[in-house]
């Protein structure tokens, strides 16, 4: 695993890079309807955020490198991965076969991947809490949160 | 019968007596919930206020409004997770006080906090309404700039361990509240022709990636505890008021700041809440253990917080101006209740007035025992088994970023901006910058702009005017006052090098 | 393993039929109306007025849905590119359908809706601070034009309805004006109370209720109002500005016709509902219905009509 010092560096590497492609953006000719307006226009304080970002980037950059630090441990790293990975195929799912039935799926799954084991508390917990979520946004506070493409209520 | 006791008796009647209690609670739900804050709540409850009589529908968004602003405490306390935007602040000291084991007492710090905070906004708006709202007017965009530039100096003072990095994800942060529609002119920036982007990238989920995504996903990481975590208490427990003695001084400048910060049209109680919380890291004695569980960052961030309910109706009811969102809701409701806010509320309708005194002083009371009585309850979560509790919080959090305005794209971000958090805990950035930054963003920007259009371009003009003269200055000392001291510190020898805690 | 799986599939077929059959007649679930501004603003005011009496007619709950951001063209926009079904409508005010298309492009266009109904109409009008030196346009033009430059028109959005009326009113007069883009009415206001502005273009309720504050100059419509008889229209003074700010419902493009007949009654009731009509008199409104063939009609006119208007301030993207 790399050192804290050096992920830290990639990370302000990245804004670094961040600010250049959309400095460059502001250069764009899709600015029209500014000189409706005295003063400075829309690309004036982005830019000068993205010039103290670019600065402070290099500032991180340079003292990352020559801090010394430790490698990260890489224990859990896996796990973490797997447990995003569900959490992004989650919102998928709550995209497509809409909050209810992804929601059963979600609860259900997360726990076995995180190592617990017991079936039925699994079984009863999924359903009776995503229909509770879902009861209390479609009912009560009358957020109607995404549906399948099935059913005609959830 | 005098106004006074007109007052009085609206606000005791049965009916008021009611929603202040249902108010509340529904309030207080509504802020534990990550993501859905007191917006969602006040506009949840509108349709109800309409066949209401007059005092109890302000009694009942009044309550909404009082028990979001400290509901969001709790979940910051329990979850690491601010559950409103309001409450970014209280996670610096709220979570390491519960990660010792110490939930029941963080909750009653907060609880206890923002009831003196929301109180002595009362008093504030009871004593000086017309005085605070004659002094709001004093700001015009060129203060307001020149307060938002003294409000970035929170960023620089909540990450005195990793300056750079802290200020960079400030800088982040002020960049992300750019991308969209330019609120002055209406052009797209940084869209690249994504249509869904127009309308830029929304607080709340952002927050609640950053702070609850990212969270549940670091934990994914650690060793898990497959049983009931025993060691953190449940309950709720009062500090005892020696501890309070030596914070009197922290609680009376926060709920200061709150009061001042509520009254200005356009600011909210996230602003107030960063600002009291860096000032008191600024002149605490015991600022070297806040963000490490003090009660002083709970104090400073929960009472300013909460001293912005009083005063953002100072502004509403004196001018008729709406100080934000919520109360823009509340001024509209007013309005359809037949009540017409401005000067002359003061003098027509004093009853009125009256009323809505004795019923926010009624809504704090019935805050600190729905916190007191709820607490128990909330702190139980912590004794959920970790496998069970993430996915259960990520789901909640899920529909909290979806359901502020009913958008996919709203948990894309969230989901991107729980990678981003995991990714900056890991590497020792800190979070609360950027919340800061995005926050901040559109006023400074804003209100730069809109000098520059006052004082028809020149920007030498801002320092024409003593109050933004007075903040530029101030915001001057802040930054240059450590250099001061490193500088002197340097002539007595090297200060020991301090290692960032990730 | 078979017997689970036929049973299973006959299970969901069981559901999904009972399903499709609830959904045949129109409507069965709540029907939700995104506004495209922030909860508390007028628009959203007049949508919540509808909600109850607009659901009490369709025989089911009304969801209001702010969808806020980019001058209203978001909700809007939503509102265009959801299913074609009934179940969801966006309340469309002027800007969005009639000046925002000629500012930039747009993911709709008049043609990607079905109109229901124009919900409200409500006239505008300049107002000023009340001891501004000027009682009337001519004053404030003579003014103009004593101080060049001076004079700042707090704007609620770039190519708004408020905007548009500023431009034709500088136009007609040949004075200078400066454009303060501020957030919405309650920002102008304060605008124009702090000294930051002088003149901006409220909905013309705000004149009534703010009347300590500020006063009105010339209400922005042919005929004065019923309920304000003192307040003289533009027309009058010599400046035909007709700016009325107005919304109706709309919805996405293939609506099928016993939605759309449902819908329209339900706006049509709404509108007449007691509790809508005393809203309306509160802020010094009047009702303001059409059918939904009306209103599309209406809502081109208007398209052209500031097509021009943006075209001749220089406004309007090539």
């Amino acid at each position: 695993m790399p050192s804290q010092g050096a992920l830290s560096a990639l990370v302000a590497g990245v804004l670094l890079a961040a600010a250049a492609v959309f400095g460059w953006d502001t250069f764009r000719d899709s600015y029209h309807l500014s000189r409706a307006v005295q003063g400075v226009g829309p690309a004036f304080f982005p830019r000068l955020v993205l010039i103290g970002m670019a600065g402070l980037a290099v500032v991180v950059i340079v003292q990352e490198l020559r801090r010394r630090s430790a490698p990260l441990s890489g224990e859990g790293a896996a796990r973490a991965a797997a447990a995003t990975a569900l959490t992004v195929l989650y919102g998928i799912g709550v995209a497509t076969v809409g909050f209810l039935l992804s929601s059963i799926a979600f609860i259900a799954l997360m726990p076995v991947l995180l190592g617990y084991r017991r079936w039925p508390v699994l079984a009863v917990l999924s359903v009776v809490y995503a229909v509770a979520v879902w009861w209390m946004f479609e009912r009560f506070l009358l957020i109607i949160l995404p549906h399948s493409p099935w059913f005609a209520t959830f | 019968m005098d106004p006074l006791l007109a007052g009085l008796a609206a606000a005791f009647e049965p009916a008021s007596l009611l929603m202040v209690v249902i108010g509340t609670v529904i309030g207080v739900l509504v802020g534990v919930l990550p993501g859905l804050g007191s917006v969602v709540g006040i506009t949840m409850v509108l349709p109800f206020t309409y066949g209401m009589p007059q005092t109890a529908s302000i009694a009942l968004m009044l309550g909404v409004f009082c028990g979001s602003c400290y509901g969001g405490s709790i979940t910051a306390i329990v979850l690491n997770t601010p559950g409103t935007p309001q409450a970014a602040a209280t996670v610096l000291d709220g979570y390491p006080m519960a990660k010792r084991g110490e939930a029941d007492l963080a909750i009653g710090w907060v609880t206890a906090a923002s009831t003196l905070g929301g109180l002595f906004s009362v008093l504030i708006l009871i004593l000086a309404a017309p005085q605070l709202a004659a002094f709001s007017l004093q700001f015009t965009p060129i203060e307001y700039f020149a307060l938002g530039i003294f409000s970035l100096t929170c960023i620089a003072n909540v990450s005195r361990d990793a300056m750079a990095k802290g200020l960079l994800a400030g800088m982040a942060g002020l960049f992300l509240a750019t991308i969209g529609t330019d609120p002055v002119t209406g052009d797209l920036r940084f869209t690249f022709d994504v249509f869904e982007l127009s309308s830029g990238i929304e607080l709340v989920p952002v927050i609640v990636g950053l702070f609850a995504f990212s969270e549940m996903f670091v934990r994914t990481a650690e060793r898990l505890d497959l049983g009931g975590a025993e060691r953190f208490r449940v309950g709720f427990r009062l500090p005892p008021l020696r501890e309070w003695r030596p914070r009197l001084g922290i609680l009376l400048r926060s709920c200061l700041i709150g009061s001042f910060v509520g009254a200005l049209p356009g600011t909210g109680a996230a602003t107030a809440s960063f600002i009291a919380y860096s000032e008191a890291k600024r002149v605490s004695p015991r600022r070297e253990r806040m963000g490490h569980g003090e009660p002083d960052g709970l104090i400073a961030a929960e009472s300013s917080n909460n001293a912005v309910t009083g005063s953002a109706l100072v502004p509403t009811l004196a001018l008729g101006v709406p100080g934000d969102p919520v109360t823009a809701v509340m001024l509209g409701a007013l309005v359809i209740q037949g009540v017409a806010p401005g000067p002359q509320l003061f003098i027509d309708q004093m009853p009125l007035v009256y009323a809505i005194f004795f019923v926010l002083i009624l809504c704090n009371i019935v805050m600190f025992a729905t916190g007191a009585l709820g607490a128990p309850l909330f702190t139980r979560v912590l004794r959920i088994p970790e496998p069970l509790l993430i996915p259960l919080v990520m789901v909640i959090t899920l529909v909290g970023a979806y359901g502020v305005r009913g958008n996919m794209l709203d948990v894309w971000v969230a989901l991107a901006a729980g990678a981003v958090g995991a990714v900056m805990r890991v590497t020792g950035f800190p979070i609360a910058p950027m919340v800061i930054g995005m926050v901040l963003s559109p006023m400074i920007e804003q209100s730069l702009r809109q000098g520059l259009v006052v004082t028809r371009g020149s920007f030498l003009a801002f320092f024409e005017r003593p109050i933004a003269l007075t903040l530029f200055a101030l915001t001057a000392a802040i930054f240059l006052w450590p250099l001061v001291q490193r500088l002197r510190g340097k002539g007595r020898g090297k200060a020991a090098e301090r290692v960032p805690d990730a | 393993m078979h017997h689970r799986w036929n049973r299973l599939s006959a299970i969901a077929a069981g559901v999904m039929t009972m399903a499709a059959a609830t959904a045949q007649a129109f409507p069965d679930r709540p029907v939700t109306i995104v506004v495209p501004f922030a909860a508390g603003g007028g628009t959203d005011i007049t949508t919540r007025a509808m909600q109850e009496p607009m659901g009490k007619s369709l025989g089911t709950d009304i969801v209001v849905k702010n969808t806020a951001g980019a001058g209203g063209v978001a909700g809007v926009a939503e509102g265009a590119r959801t299913r074609a079904d009934g179940y969801t409508l966006a309340m469309a005010p002027v800007g969005p359908l009639t000046t925002q298309p000629h500012l930039r492009k747009l993911p709709y266009d008049l043609d990607s809706f079905d109109y229901v109904c124009l919900a409200y109409s409500a006239p505008s009008a300049f107002a000023v601070r009340r001891d501004a030196p000027y009682n009337t346009i001519a004053e404030l033009v003579a003014y103009a034009k004593k101080y060049p430059g001076k004079l700042t028109f707090a704007v609620q959005a770039i190519g708004s309805i408020p905007h548009v009326a500023g431009l034709a009113l500088a136009e007609m007069a040949g004075i200078q004006l400066s454009y303060l883009p501020v957030n919405g009415d309650g920002p102008a206001f304060k605008a124009l109370l702090d000294g930051t502005a002088d003149i901006f273009v409220p909905h013309v309720s705000f004149l009534s209720k703010n009347k300590e504050q500020v006063k009105g100059l010339a209400i922005l419509q042919p005929e004065r109002l019923p309920n304000l008889p003192d307040l003289p229209t533009a027309k009058e003074q010599g400046f035909d500005i007709d700016t009325p700010i107005w919304g109706g419902l709309v919805a996405p493009k293939g609506l099928p016709a016993e939605a759309k007949t449902k819908l329209e009654a339900g706006c049509k009731a709404a509108t007449e509902a007691a509790s809508f009509r005393k809203l309306m008199d509160d802020l010094a409104q009047p009702v303001a219905y059409m059918d939904g063939k009306a209103f599309e009609a209406y809502v081109r006119d208007q398209w052209t009509r500031n097509r021009r208007l943006l075209e001749s301030a220089g406004l309007k993207q090539e």
